[in-house]
């Protein structure tokens, strides 16, 4: 089920909005939104949910064990053999084939002739993210940054909660837990205007700008399914990197409005996900922009694992790097997410060590070659092999060589990615809206959402973060 | 939640407003509204009104179903061959679901009728082509197309469905175009006999001023046609069922049926058959019509005698014949039905 669709919009969401407001007390709540989460997610798959119900359960278990013991190791023991479980679990399903297929060729140029077996695993949506959930709970347990919850049904309520469960943003438990506890409050007029509020800009945010520039950039870029690596020409391939970079950002941000506005309807509180990214002053403040959740989880439980930065510079850029690489590779289980983190973690350590001469430049100009620098990377994200992502690159840097800079075919996109520009240099991002919240803004967002249900209706397009 | 209930009376407000204007304007003519011009013209209900107009004065006793190509074919050339009165069902991009909705239609409403011919466009066992909108929207061919009973509840779904459809931007672009047009009535560019025979009467005009540019119109249908056979590999085997269904259930009432497949114009049809993939997939589908023939109930008109038309310059575009082909293309199926109700096998010994 998507957000974007009629069955979420008219059945799922006011079925369960209405029964949750009509519920009595915290367990009715809690045990409403977990069964709702796994409606939302069996949507796609029932077999997911088994799945789902398992990484839930052993991370459940595992905090109420960890709670209960004093011992130090007894507790890392326990912190391990769940993280294990839970890495096992994404390990397999997400990167079997990716691995298999890797060892397959590596024993091939070997002259081995064994050959990893093939198998057809179908990648159940949002396991990447859930996975963060449960690893963040039981390492925040073992760190005494949480207590363990003992009832289960709030535990699978924040897991499965439909707002976040399939593309994030990665909240963890203890940003969640003040507001699951008082979740039996009254229904707050203010917060039901703000989260229609977010929900409608997301809403807009996804149908009118990040699917029209996906049609107009989708057809550029399916050339290459050819096999063409000349695909493109100079201006069609910058077409397509622009409009990417506006179709992500306008796509995911979009999905994370409506993922906090759907949480506000429910008295949960989202964190937020993006800051203006793209008017990032460098690339570590970019990563403190974009797609925050998972930014801060890499740093909270894999970088400060590492030894962070207390382990001297080298160190710094060794973790700097691993990190980045693991969080390429965290998108997707292919070569292209590898070079991809590769590239940010590098471009982490030059903003690192040149950062006192950057921060001279005037800011248009620090700002304009942090955007150049993204951009290029989205390629890499972008491309569905190196192949592609090689020719792409190619047609972007070669206007001397082919002489070719003729513009996409149908001039639309280019309307539509200079819309988007403007909106991402000249207006606020969604957390800085002032959305009103007595009755006379009900009209305004009932006419946003109308107008985006205008672009919405009779289409089929799923988010982009729904894939990784 | 008073905010909520705002913001619920908005919408209601803003859709009802909306809904009314399509209505009112209705530019595809799937509502109400009559009082501006059509955009598009919704041939599945204008077809039904008329057969049920058809159906109080003289109910018909044979139909045509089919396609565009198949919509000028003249009534009274079948009433000169064969005695008996017709009517012309055929809907502007028909696929097999119309052709099996319209033959349930008819044969539950008019027990009358004792012949159908069923013009099938060799794309219409494409996989990829699916019902319309005008066919799912229309309530009196989507209940006939399901089986089910026709009822006033199932009538409400089906217009609450095509309204929650029209529900898009492109759809509101028509209504403002359709309002635009409403100052400056552009000249219709089709009509409709009583018997459901479709006129061009823009397209005669310009013919006969001169004005009529030809080379787009060919080029035009060409490219589309080009690009669905391009696509097109295989008879999906759920098309061909219904095309059987319709079979089985209109002669199981002792209906005679005659199947053909409308001509293409011929710089067409050999720019399609120098194509080896396009050629073999359209030979599939008139043996497998053939295949289908069971004289003297089912026949197969000769489709090579409907595609050497009289005149060779009586043509709209690349698929569609004008009216002095379609009396020749009328005679030949008008035969094909005589021979059939008279037991002759002669058409189908033409073969």
């Amino acid at each position: 089920m998507i957000f974007n669709s009629n069955v979420f919009l008219f059945a799922f969401l006011p079925v369960v909005f209405g029964l949750f407001w009509l519920s009595k007390g915290k367990q009715q709540r809690y045990v409403l939104l977990a069964i709702a989460g796994y409606v939302f997610y069996g949507y796609w798959d029932w077999r997911f949910c088994i799945l789902l119900a398992f990484s839930s359960i052993v991370s459940f278990v595992t905090g109420l064990a960890i709670d209960g013991t004093e011992s130090r190791s007894r507790k890392r023991a326990w912190l391990i053999g769940a993280v294990s479980v839970d890495l096992t679990l994404l390990g397999f399903f997400k990167y079997y084939n990716f691995v298999a297929a890797n060892l397959g060729i590596a024993l091939d140029w070997l002259n081995v002739r064994a050959q990893p077996a093939a198998l057809h695993i179908v990648l159940p949506i949002g396991i990447s993210f859930y996975t963060f959930h449960t690893i963040s709970y039981v390492v925040d347990v073992t760190n005494g940054r949480v207590k363990a919850t003992r009832n289960i049904a709030e535990y699978f309520t924040y897991v499965s909660l439909f707002s976040q469960l399939v593309a994030g943003p990665i909240v963890r438990y203890r940003q969640i837990e003040a507001d699951l506890e008082q979740i039996d409050g009254p229904p707050r007029s203010d917060w039901i205007a703000i989260g229609i509020g977010f929900f409608v800009v997301g809403l807009i945010k996804k149908v009118i700008i990040a699917d029209h520039i996906g049609a107009g950039i989708d057809p550029l870029l399916a050339s290459y399914a050819n096999g063409s690596i000349h695909a493109l020409t100079f201006g069609q391939a910058w077409t397509a990197a622009l409009g990417y970079t506006c179709q992500l950002y306008f796509d995911f941000s979009g999905y994370s409005d409506m993922a906090v506005g759907l949480g506000y309807l429910f008295s949960l509180r989202i964190p937020q996900n993006f800051d203006a990214p793209y008017r990032s002053l460098g690339i570590q403040d970019f990563w403190r922009r974009w797609h925050i959740s998972l930014s801060m989880w890499l740093r909270d439980y894999l970088y400060i694992g590492l030894g962070g930065n207390r382990k001297g510079k080298r160190r710094t850029y060794v973790n700097v790097m691993i990190v980045m690489l693991l969080g390429g590779l965290w998108h997707g289980a292919g070569w292209t997410f590898v070079i991809w983190g590769g590239y940010h973690g590098v471009l982490l350590i030059i903003d690192r060590w040149f950062h006192p001469v950057f921060k001279r430049y005037p800011p248009i100009v620090y700002r304009a070659q942090t955007f150049a620098l993204v951009v290029i990377g989205w390629v890499f994200f972008r491309a569905t092999s190196l192949r592609m992502a090689a020719g792409w690159l190619k047609s972007m840097f070669t206007v001397g060589l082919s002489r070719d800079v003729s513009l996409p075919a149908t001039p639309m996109v280019l309307g539509w990615i200079g819309i988007a520009l403007l909106a991402i240099a000249f207006l606020p991002e969604t957390w800085n809206f002032k959305f009103g919240t007595t009755r006379r803004w009900a009209g305004v967002y009932a006419a946003g959402f109308l107008v985006a249900y205008l672009f919405m209706n009779g289409t089929n397009s799923p988010f982009l973060y729904y894939q990784f | 939640m008073r905010f909520l209930w705002a913001f619920l009376g908005w919408i209601g407000l803003f859709a009802g407003v909306l809904v009314t204007a399509l209505a009112v304007v209705n530019p595809r003519r799937e509502f109400s509204g009559t009082r501006f011009p059509a955009l598009q013209l919704d041939t599945r209900q204008i077809k039904g009104d008329l057969f049920d107009s058809s159906l109080v004065h003289d109910p018909p006793s044979g139909v045509i179903i089919g396609s565009s190509r198949s919509m000028n074919l003249p009534t009274d050339e079948f009433t000169s061959v064969t005695r008996e009165r017709f009517f012309n069902f055929g809907v502007f991009n028909a696929t097999i679901e119309d052709d099996l909705a319209i033959a349930r239609y008819v044969l539950a409403k008019a027990p009358s009728v004792r012949n159908l011919v069923v013009g099938i466009d060799p794309q219409s066992f494409d996989a990829h082509i699916g019902p319309l909108p005008e066919l799912t929207h229309n309530a009196r061919l989507s209940t006939a197309l399901n089986g089910s009973v026709d009822s006033p509840l199932k009538r409400a779904i089906v217009v609450a469905r095509a309204y929650r459809d029209a529900l898009t931007v492109s759809y509101l672009g028509d209504v403002i175009k359709s309002v635009r047009n409403a100052r400056h009535p552009p000249e219709p560019a089709y009509s409709f006999s009583a018997e459901g025979i479709l006129r061009y009467p823009k397209a005669d005009r310009e013919r006969r001023d001169g004005t009529y540019n030809w080379q787009q119109h060919y080029a035009g249908c060409a490219a589309v046609q080009q690009s669905e056979f391009a696509t097109y590999d295989s008879l999906a085997p759920s098309k061909r069922a219904m095309l059987d269904s319709l079979i089985s259930e209109a002669t199981a009432r002792g209906v005679h049926i005659v199947l053909w497949t409308p001509p293409f114009n011929p710089a067409l049809a050999d720019s399609l058959r120098a194509k080896p993939a396009i050629g073999a997939n359209y030979e599939r589908v008139v043996s497998y019509l053939r295949s289908r023939a069971r004289p003297p109930l089912v026949t197969m008109a000769d489709e090579d005698g409907t595609s050497n038309l009289p005149n060779p310059t009586g043509w709209y575009d690349c698929m569609h014949f004008d009216s002095t082909n379609a009396v020749a293309v009328a005679h030949s199926l008008a035969t094909a039905v005589r021979d059939a109700n008279t037991g002759s096998t002669e058409t189908v010994a033409a073969r």
